[in-house]
């Protein structure tokens, strides 16, 4: 599974490449739906694809966009530069879970937030389109990172549990108050928000509020949520953000300070022991000797009226003292309280001294320094590496206002090469990440006192919400591309290149036996020629074997594509309820990248319909006779040149009679063609464009990416499809794709006093046949081989050339397999088989029927290369 | 049934499912001064939580749970 994992990594970041241009091409050309076709179908297949892995979060926004493209696609909605912003900054973040996905093989702890909030951005950009344009800030004002309570918001908790949510925050946890207004039909998709909130982890308090309030119980619709939630946690954000995934719509989450939960209230006093005991620790708190005031604050508390307010105010403020650095503005606040008996809110917090622009969320510096250093503590050596981190930690420190620290990256930098090793570059992090807390204290104006006044610059004011934003962009575009490995990585045009010259290598090689002739013949040179002859055979074997060598740097195992089924085939089946085996053959048959990766979506798709609709429900099968469990088969074997992959199951197969209604109701042939159909031509209908037999558009096949696709993607390569089915019995497809694409091997025929050349894979033998084996059926001949009749076709005929006299009383005859019938070919002679690069026929000769392409002969022949699919 | 009727006693018994809503509505309008007793509740279900808020029937007996007890001992009055 691993592997398949690091499989999926490169080809979504391809996926995300490809839709980013053609995304940005839509920019430009907002009409162009074959670009828009190109997008979607990369998205489709990301979302696909990621749905192998467990990674919901991903899987949903990318759905989330897909349904966007859908739209666009099916143009109810319009391109805007907006719109591709959203989906643009939609597919960096899903580039930053990609690349978090390589390094630790699991989503960020708050993937499914992100994944939330850019997924509620994405379905405004739907809903609001062709109105007005959406507010593109919307997606990070939405984010309730930098939220704070209202003074009043904890008004209906219990006061001892705010006194215990307190004395955990002072304790170094995080407090988090969870505000969750359920839907009011929640009931009926079997939410029972009660029932979440009583397991939210870390649960220090709950309450529950009317939302409107409760009609007479006569009245009353109990199937109706009129409840909202209030909670206090003291779990991780992300733990709760997790808990409570499906409903993050209607959460808010608000971090909680130490001054949002102090309530003090009670009778009021004038005692004069509270008098004395303000006096004597406003002294002590100016001298900063915490552990006297809480001593006093302990003792006195122990001994005043328990329903007091002051005395309320002394147990809170010896809680506060607790902290190993307790907040001073806090503290002078609640011994206040103790003297007034009403405790005043701290102002610092809320209206910090320093100018908006120094303040940034320092934690998430700490957090891209860590994991600069996890990645670097993971990897050996190597000079190159330290430029992504470098660049990320002094853009970091640009953005900290910390440009003085900058040239100790550098130097830092310098000494690894000197060291050989990144261990200076991680003692500067290792500092830094000591140095960051106290450039916040500095920036703050006030020393640290608590971890509240420690994670102070983390609360940003209205003014820099936007910074998040930013600040998410920033670490998107500094994260380091991917940790090297030790695979060379080479881009794919130079091995294309060095394939080419290979091919002309192996095609002017082809020149010497010509040489060689020459030499004899013209100058009479029989010993030149046989040297020439040696020194051939030499060029041969070597152009022969880098040939070899160069398909194999291409060459993939088929296994590639064919690991993605087990777990496709185990989950849609589930999906499905249909009880399906999947029997996977021959992965180990190799064949060329191009067609490896290209087989991909075809191969998806075919096996998507054999489960969608091949294979019938289990009582349908059982009533049928079969075994209740299907078995679905994929298959690779190498076939001469080409390399064959079969997909068959056991199911309900296609019926021409159903298939040739519906090719009628489409429009896609007449009714008198259909009659005329056989059974076979009728299934090969599928492949014509506009042609789907599904009736219902399920999310596994039918949005629009047909048979007919597939076949194109396949001939595109070279290949073949054919589909043969049986009712009741299953159907079989078999692709039939060439091994490698750049060199074909062609025999050269004479016909008609000229040369051609015959595509290799499609002959099946060379024979010759006497004249008087040859029968006549009326204008039809036709020859019989081995017990099987097999009808002749004269090549100059198909050429309309003069055919040339017969020599002797014997025919050649080229058998040739095409479209799966045997074809006997009457040419003039065989003649060798070679090794040739088809070029396509272009220009004013491009459209002239039969002629597949041109090569070049080594004595500077133009060979047509022939297309007998078309000719015959 | 997790309700269980016995006169003018309804005893929530385990878990109570969002399915005793309708019935403990009906139950809390017909029967005359109705008492819900909630020491063998383990769980309820939100809807008969605000139903018992709608209607604030006599509570004898806190459910086990401490949070779901401080929640009903805030939201519903108290006789028991």
């Amino acid at each position: 599974m691993k592997s398949l994992l690091a499989r999926f990594i490169p080809e979504a970041r391809d996926l995300i490449e490809s839709s980013s241009s053609g995304l940005l091409k839509l920019e430009k050309t907002p009409n162009d739906i074959s670009v828009v076709n190109e997008v979607f179908r990369a998205v489709h297949t990301l979302k696909g694809s990621s749905g192998l892995f467990d990674v919901p979060a991903l899987t949903r926004l990318v759905h989330v966009a897909e349904d966007l493209l859908g739209a666009v696609r099916a143009e109810e909605l319009n391109i805007d530069p907006q719109l591709v912003d959203h989906l643009l900054s939609t597919l960096d973040q899903v580039g930053v879970w990609i690349n978090h996905l390589e390094t630790e093989a699991t989503l960020p702890e708050d993937a499914d937030r992100i994944s939330q909030s850019m997924s509620t951005v994405l379905k405004q950009a739907f809903s609001k389109s062709g109105e007005t344009a959406v507010d593109g800030k919307s997606g990070a004002d939405a984010e309730p990172e930098f939220r704070r309570l209202a003074a009043s918001a904890l008004d209906g908790c219990d006061p001892d549990d705010r006194f215990e949510a307190f004395a955990q925050l002072v304790s170094g946890l995080s407090v988090q108050c969870v505000e969750y207004q359920p839907a009011d039909d929640c009931f009926f998709n079997g939410t029972d928000p009660l029932a979440m909130m009583l397991s939210l982890p870390g649960l220090i308090s709950l309450t529950a509020f009317p939302v409107a309030s409760f009609a007479a119980i006569t009245e009353l619709d109990p199937y109706r949520c009129n409840l909202r939630f209030q909670a206090l946690s003291v779990a991780p954000k992300s733990d709760i953000e997790h808990h409570l995934r499906y409903e993050l719509d209607h959460v808010v989450l608000t971090e909680v300070y130490a001054e949002d939960l102090i309530v003090v209230s009670g009778l009021p006093s004038d005692l004069a022991v509270f008098g004395d005991f303000y006096n004597e620790a406003v002294e002590l708190l100016a001298r900063d000797a915490f552990a006297q005031i809480a001593r006093s604050a302990k003792a006195l508390g122990a001994v005043t009226g328990p329903d007091l307010a002051s005395t309320k105010a002394l147990l809170w403020l010896a809680s506060a003292l607790e902290a190993s650095t307790p907040d001073k503005s806090l503290v002078a606040a609640l011994i206040e309280a103790v003297l007034t008996g009403t405790f005043r809110r701290p102002q610092v917090h809320a209206t910090p001294a320093v100018p908006s622009a120094l303040r940034r969320p320092f934690k998430r510096a700490l957090d891209i320094i860590s994991s600069q250093m996890r990645g670097l503590q993971e990897i050996p050596f190597e000079p190159s590496v330290l430029t992504g981190p470098k660049a990320t930690v002094s853009n970091l420190l640009r953005s900290l206002d910390r440009d003085e620290l900058l040239d100790s990256v550098e130097t830092a930098g310098e000494q690894c090469v000197e060291a050989g090793s990144f261990d200076p570059f991680l003692h500067l992090l290792e500092k830094l990440v000591a140095d960051i807390p106290s450039f916040a204290g500095a920036e703050n104006g006030a020393p640290s006192l608590s971890k509240a006044a420690v994670e102070q610059p983390l609360k940003v004011d209205e003014a820099d919400k936007g910074s998040a934003q930013d600040e998410r962009d920033a670490s998107i575009r500094a994260d380091p591309k991917q940790a090297p490995s030790r695979i060379l990585k080479v881009d794919q045009g130079k091995i294309d290149a060095l394939m080419n010259l290979i091919g002309e290598l192996v095609v002017s090689k082809n020149s010497l036996p010509f040489l060689a002739r020459r030499a004899e013949e013209v100058h009479g040179s029989r010993e030149m020629s046989r040297e020439i002859k040696e020194q051939y055979a030499i060029i041969d074997r070597l152009a022969q074997e880098m040939q070899a060598a160069i398909m194999q740097v291409r060459m993939l195992p088929i296994a590639d594509v064919f690991d993605r089924f087990p777990r496709l085939v185990r989950d849609l089946s589930r999906k499905l309820a249909k009880d399906i085996s999947l029997v996977i053959e021959g992965g180990d048959t190799a064949a060329d990248k191009n067609i490896i990766e290209a087989l991909n979506d075809p191969l998806l798709h075919i096996v998507r319909n054999s489960l969608d609709h091949g294979v019938e429900p289990p009582a349908e099968r059982v009533a049928a006779g079969k075994p209740q469990c299907a078995t679905i088969g994929l298959k690779a074997y190498q076939e001469a040149d080409y390399v064959v992959i079969e997909v068959n199951d056991d199911g309900r197969g296609m019926d021409p009679a159903k298939i040739r209604a519906s090719a009628v109701k489409k429009g896609v042939i007449t009714p008198d063609e259909a009659g005329r159909l056989s059974d076979q031509e009728a299934i090969n209908l599928i492949f014509r464009p506009g042609f789907s037999t599904a009736e219902k558009i399920s999310d596994l096949s039918g949005r629009g990416v047909g048979m007919d696709v597939v076949r194109t993607a396949i001939e595109k390569l070279g290949g073949r499809v054919s589909v043969t089915s049986r009712i009741g019995e299953g159907s079989n497809t078999k692709l039939m794709l060439p091994l490698s694409m750049a060199v074909t091997r062609v025999m050269i025929i004479e016909a008609a006093s000229d040369l051609f050349g015959v595509p290799m894979d499609l002959i099946v033998e060379t024979v010759r046949v006497e004249t008087k084996r040859i029968h006549k059926i009326k204008q039809a001949e036709a020859f019989v081989l081995r017990d099987q009749l097999i009808p002749l076709v004269r090549m100059a005929d198909l050429l309309s050339l003069p055919a040339r006299p017969l020599v002797d009383d014997a025919e050649a005859v080229l058998v040739c397999r095409i479209d799966g019938r045997l074809v006997g070919l009457v040419i003039d002679d065989f003649r060798v088989g070679m090794d040739v690069i088809v070029k396509p026929l272009e220009g004013i000769v491009a459209g002239i029927p039969g002629f597949s392409g041109t090569t070049l002969l080594g004595d500077g022949r133009v060979l047509l290369v022939l297309d007998l699919k078309e000719l015959v | 049934m997790p309700l269980v009727f016995e006169g003018n006693v309804i005893r929530f018994d385990g878990h109570c499912t969002v399915e005793e809503a309708l019935t403990l509505a009906q139950a809390l309008v017909d029967i005359k001064d109705v008492e819900i007793v909630l020491s063998s509740c383990e769980s309820m279900h939100t809807a008969l939580l605000q139903t018992l808020i709608a209607g604030q029937p006599k509570i004898t007996g806190v459910p086990q749970s401490k949070d779901l007890a401080s929640l009903i001992r805030t939201l519903v009055r108290s006789e028991g």
